[in-house]
């Protein structure tokens, strides 16, 4: 059984990436640190027995079913709220929000100009990466992001191996694809990307 | 494939910028939720401790009646006695009723005789003599 302090460094370590894969997956920061919460909290009380060896693993089956849970729910309250609002008054006002707006606001201090630029790269990334397809963006993340390998990608999304492989090598397709439309090559990409 | 791992590493590279650049009220409720998350582990090992020892008085229990079993056996004993003897005497009480049915019939006269009126009249006739 782990211990506490082993929990928490998991935990510390993860947690970071975690809100941000949620943040692509549902495009809002409260919903995210919701679902961020409720998966550490899942951990902790179904699984804190289990080896901290399992705990990665575990950790992102659980993430990514709290997250399928959250569209599960969003679709049944927009369901209710168009049908509703289809009786209502027409407020112009609507809450949508442009993913650019809320990344631009994320950074707000003063830096240089290749600081500017990497920021630029990071923000159509991140927003590449929310336009994605749900199951390519989930490979992309888990297989590139997270470190897993095929097979355990493969059993933390719960289809085939060749079916990883596909998404991921068109999620890369896709984002290469954003990023050169953007006017970043892959050199370019080479030359910003932190080598892990 | 190589240059797919590469594109792949080099935009990892800047996501983990990013989320190392995380606003610092994000990763206080971050670091919030991780507590309550340890907290819940420390909740959960000790109500697992507390339900060990519910076992172990409970096991105590256990032991005074696995030591104490001689009374129970006694009372098992007892309630087979009375069981046997109650038996016993309907089986008797059977028998008997069966010892009449067989004097009947081993008799020389014929079962019909007995519920002949003369039968009686003959019967008292020569108690009397």
């Amino acid at each position: 059984m782990a211990t506490a302090q082993e929990l928490s460094d998991f935990l510390a370590q993860v947690e970071r990436r975690a809100f941000k894969q949620t943040v692509y997956a549902v495009r809002d920061d409260h919903a995210a640190l919701d679902i961020v919460q409720d998966a550490m909290l899942k951990l902790a009380e179904k699984y804190g027995s289990r080896p901290v060896a399992e705990y990665p693993m575990l950790f992102q089956r659980i993430l990514q079913n709290t997250m399928r849970d959250y569209w599960r729910r969003q679709k049944t309250r927009n369901l209710w709220t168009t049908l509703f609002s289809s009786f209502g008054s027409n407020d112009e006002d609507d809450d949508e929000r442009d993913p650019l707006e809320v990344l631009g606001s994320e950074d707000t201090q003063d830096t240089p100009d290749t600081q500017v630029e990497r920021s630029q790269t990071i923000a159509i990334i991140e927003n590449a990466l929310q336009e994605l397809p749900a199951r390519q963006r989930e490979a992309f993340v888990l297989r590139y992001w997270e470190d897993m390998d095929v097979a355990e990608t493969a059993v933390a999304m719960g289809c085939s191996q060749g079916s990883v492989k596909t998404h991921c090598s068109r999620a890369v397709r896709a984002l290469a694809a954003i990023l050169e439309k953007n006017g970043i090559s892959r050199e370019e990409l080479g030359k910003s990307g932190v080598e892990r | 494939m190589m240059d797919e791992k590469n594109t792949a590493k080099a935009i990892v590279g800047l996501l983990d910028e990013s989320a190392s650049r995380l606003d610092q009220n994000i990763t206080d409720k971050l670091a919030r939720a991780r507590e309550q998350a340890v907290g819940k582990l420390a909740q959960g090992a000790r109500s697992a401790h507390d339900h060990n020892n519910r076992a172990g008085v409970a096991s105590l229990f256990m032991d005074y009646f696995y030591h104490h079993r001689v009374f129970s056996s006694a009372a098992l004993a007892c309630s087979a006695l009375l069981i046997a003897f109650v038996t016993t005497q309907q089986f008797n009480n059977k028998e008997a009723e069966g010892q009449g049915d067989a004097f009947l019939l081993a008799s020389e006269l014929p079962p019909e005789a007995f519920l002949d009126k003369e039968f009686h009249t003959w019967l008292e006739e020569s108690s009397q003599q």
